[in-house]
């Protein structure tokens, strides 16, 4: 097997609603992500970014086009083939979505369980270091809830990132941080990706991104390049 | 009424006995006739059906019951569900998660049902004069309908889950 860019995407087009309020929101993406890339994807609010990142994390049905993620095709494929491709991928969503029942260090630890490569003293161990890294080593047993909305996002990358994944997909995840934080956090994925080779696809649109250099990001990719506007 | 002796066959001893006899006599031992007792009661009179319908009405409703409280539970936590599967974790673990939740819910539903079959069995027996037993073996037979009932409710309620790809549910 020759080895393929952990991302290709051909001919993706989506669309969202039935009949008269079918509105179609991506038109015919293509682009080719190379291993230990850093892109960032841009387009104005509303454009599509949010749905082509989860297209690209197998956490929607793509229904047009093809869009290969680490050597599996995800259009039409059988919930084991999403099942495994989710596991090797850490995402940052938009809303943090931590689990309100367990605490920090808990819903970090769901993280690594998944990659099923750890063992279990080892699980616990990584989490409690990166919350330390995340700075919230002092609030691993809180709850969400007890926790500040920038705070819980840290938790929610802190979750993504502790599995080392393959691929790292972030939708605005610095949106709740303050520059600071945002800026470490920018740092620990440009380090995963030299030191793992993780790829990975950010969405910025925050202040906090915007500070950093553009040597930060490999290439930008826009969601509009190769697409029509509705 | 025949008491035979210590050690003696009682089936053989019937089946002698028949061959004496015209073909309109009935001759049985007395495990013959208890089977032929309850053959009539179950068949002949309501009794019967109306206890095995009473039980499977038990088995419907308890079901609708449980799958009601699991949807609900499910429905709010729609969220959360739909997070793990997004994380990676497989379908099997999901429902797994909610059979246990039935489970849980069928546990705690069976001793409290028990004591209370106890209580009514017995005011049963004094107001109708028949026979009710619970046997530990039906008790355990019972109990391990209830379990598979509630593990079918959420299995039922889990649907939800499984059909909407997670990033629809964010
Ligand atoms: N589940 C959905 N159902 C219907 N429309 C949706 C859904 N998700 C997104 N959209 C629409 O698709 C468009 C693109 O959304 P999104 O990908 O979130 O954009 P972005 O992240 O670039 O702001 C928006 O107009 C939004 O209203
Ligand atoms: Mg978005």
């Amino acid at each position: 097997m020759t080895v393929t860019a952990p991302i290709v995407v051909h001919g993706l087009n989506h669309a969202f609603g039935k009949g008269a309020l079918r509105k179609q929101i991506l038109f015919d993406i293509g682009t080719e992500i190379p291993q230990a890339e850093i892109v960032i994807v841009t387009g104005p609010s509303g454009s599509g970014k949010t749905t082509l990142l989860t297209l690209v994390g197998a956490l929607r049905s793509t229904q047009e086009g093809s869009v290969q993620v680490l050597g599996q095709e995800l259009c039409g494929a059988k919930p084991a083939i999403l099942e495994k491709v989710r596991k090797q991928i850490g995402f940052i969503f938009q809303q943090h979505n931590l689990l309100n029942a367990l605490t920090a260090l808990q819903n970090v630890e769901l993280g690594a369980r998944v990659r099923g490569k750890f063992r279990h003293s080892e699980i616990t161990e990584r989490a409690r270091q990166i919350l330390q890294a995340v700075d919230l080593g002092e609030r691993m047993n809180h709850h969400p809830e007890q926790l500040s909305g920038g705070q819980r996002q840290r938790v929610a990358i802190a979750r993504a990132l502790v599995g080392e994944p393959a691929m790292l997909l972030a939708d605005e995840p610095t949106a709740s941080l303050d520059k600071q934080s945002g800026r470490e956090v920018v740092e620990r994925m440009q380090s995963l990706a030299r030191e793992h080779g993780t790829t990975i696809l950010l969405l910025p649109m925050t202040t906090a991104f915007w500070t950093l250099p553009t040597a930060s990001f490999t290439s930008k990719m826009d969601v509009f390049q190769r697409s029509q506007i509705q | 009424m025949f008491d035979l002796k210590e050690g003696t066959d009682a089936n053989l001893t019937r089946d002698r006995l028949k061959k004496y006899l015209p073909k309109d006599v009935l001759v049985m031992t007395c495990s013959d006739f208890a089977n032929r007792e309850k053959a009539y009661w179950n068949a002949a009179t309501p009794i019967g059906f109306i206890f095995a319908f009473g039980a499977i009405m038990g088995f419907v409703v308890g079901a609708i019951i449980v799958y009601q409280i699991l949807f609900a539970d499910v429905s709010e936590h729609l969220n959360e569900y739909a997070t793990l599967r997004a994380l990676g974790y497989p379908n099997r673990f999901i429902s797994g998660i909610v059979v246990q939740q039935a489970m849980i819910l069928g546990v705690l539903g069976f001793f409290p049902g028990v004591a209370g079959v106890y209580w009514l069995s017995a005011k049963a027996t004094a107001a109708t004069h028949l026979p009710l037993y619970i046997t530990e073996q039906r008790a355990l037979s019972v109990f391990l309908m209830t379990l598979a009932m509630c593990a079918i409710s959420a299995l039922l309620a889990v649907r939800k889950v499984r059909r909407l790809d997670p990033a629809d549910v964010f």
